[in-house]
């Protein structure tokens, strides 16, 4: 199984911290960045040389950080000089890989706990799956509905809603059995949810899982104290 | 044909001693200027670089362990001067083989075209000049190299570029005394993806590719 971890976008949410280091690189305590924290914490199931990264604006501090990681969690690069949007991305990542992908965005930050819950959660799993988790409908930015089974039913991404009650979601990490399998290429700039779990689920052929354990997406000022708040407090425990 | 042009022919291939390899040997293709040494601009090729002791003996237990070890070179120099002297040419060639001898390589091809270079007959879009592939195709072709278990080492996503239209599956960037948007640069943007693995310097990817053959 390969690993991908996405860290190609502009992160323009968390302006003015990422006029000069790529949202990924943000740093969570003196030790260790998002990007670190994430290529360490899955060095325990995948080797360094089936993990790859995405990068593309900023590229030129990404190749200086991933010089000097050390070598047994250092990834291979994927560079696209322009932004390919994540699904041309992972349709491109199939000429250079084939078989199972688990596929990140290079934002998230992840308890320990969830990472472990994730493993287990798709090991020996032969099913196209996105990792959901629960949400207010109303903070909702997409929308998840399963079966017992947890075929998905239903899948929107534009999603909004007034309402208070709890919905899943997509939690923006994904496994692919068959890369060669995503439907068609999509135009620029479009993202893996928008096209190619579209797709899948118009096939028949999307599952979902829930995982609930700690996890944030660095996608505000906010979220990224909170992100160092649960990084500290694993630090303690 | 100019007089010049034979001396100084725009795509050169520069032989070494010729080891005894095992049949379809693998190859690491080494770029000259930013990898071998410093990087200092045009002509940095002449200059009296320091060279690492550390580069040199591993390159030597690389060629020991059959790689075929290929330099692959975009060379302009002479195309931002509007004359060349043949002593300047004479002393080039000669810096071509001890350079050769130095460290461990089995030959050098090196491109002296470039689409403006001020000396009419250097002046085009050649195939052998990186990001395209004609020399490392040519280099595979004359030696049966193995391309499934060989290397491309180059400073620059040009390199890395020639890497992936050969084909090659290893590739190396390393990081150099210029600023990474130099690494990074490219005549024309890429519509797609290129992989490749970074590494600080010459010697950490050659101590890596060491490590890999032994296991």
């Amino acid at each position: 199984m390969k690993l991908l971890i996405l860290c190609a976008g502009r992160g323009t949410r968390l302006k003015p911290l990422t006029d000069h280091v790529p949202k990924s690189l943000l740093e969570l305590d003196a030790n260790q960045t998002i990007l670190y924290r994430l290529l360490s914490q899955f060095s325990n199931f995948f080797v360094s040389s089936e993990t790859w990264v995405n990068i593309s604006t900023n590229a030129q501090f990404f190749l200086k950080y991933l010089s000097e990681v050390p070598e047994n969690i250092r990834p291979n690069i994927l560079y696209e000089s322009e932004l390919l949007g994540s699904a041309n991305t992972l349709f491109d990542f199939t000429s250079l890989a084939d078989g199972r992908t688990l596929v990140l965005h290079g934002d998230l930050v992840l308890s320990n706990q969830y990472v472990k819950a994730l493993m287990k959660e798709i090991d020996g799993v032969n099913e196209n799956l996105v990792i959901c988790h629960n949400r207010l409908a109303k903070d909702a930015r997409s929308f998840v509905s399963k079966d017992d089974l947890g075929k998905v039913l239903k899948f929107e991404n534009n999603f909004s809603s007034f309402d208070e009650s709890k919905v899943l979601v997509n939690s923006g990490i994904y496994l692919f059995q068959d890369l060669a399998d995503l439907g068609s290429r999509p135009d620029l700039k479009v993202e893996i949810s928008d096209s190619v779990l579209t797709h899948l689920f118009k096939e028949g052929s999307l599952y979902a899982r829930e995982i609930e354990e700690a996890r944030i997406s660095v996608d505000s000022i906010e979220k990224l104290e909170k992100a160092k708040e649960l990084v500290s407090k694993e630090r303690c425990s | 044909m100019p007089l010049k042009s034979l001396l100084l022919p725009g795509d050169l291939r520069i032989k070494g001693p010729g080891k005894r390899y095992q049949v379809n040997p693998p190859a690491i293709f080494l770029d000259f200027d930013g990898t071998l040494w410093p990087d200092f601009g045009p002509g940095s090729i002449m200059m009296n670089e320091t060279i690492l002791e550390s580069d040199v003996r591993l390159l030597n237990e690389l060629s020991k362990k059959g790689f075929l070890i290929v330099g692959i070179t975009n060379q302009t120099f002479f195309g931002y001067q509007y004359r060349i002297k043949f002593a300047q040419i004479i002393r080039y060639r000669k810096r071509l083989r001890r350079i050769l001898n130095e460290f461990s390589l089995d030959s050098i091809f090196l491109c002296h075209h470039h689409p403006n270079s001020k000396i009419g007959f250097l002046r085009k879009k050649c195939q052998n000049r990186k990001p395209q592939c004609g020399s490392i195709l040519l280099a595979i072709q004359e030696n049966s190299i193995d391309i499934s278990r060989s290397y491309i080492i180059g400073d620059r996503i040009t390199d890395i570029l020639a890497g992936k239209n050969a084909h090659v599956p290893n590739r190396c960037l390393i990081l150099n005394s210029r600023n990474l948007e130099w690494n990074l640069g490219i005549e024309t943007p890429i519509p797609t993806l290129i992989d490749f693995r970074v590494y600080l310097n010459l010697s950490e990817a050659l101590s890596s590719i060491e490590k890999s053959s032994r296991s």
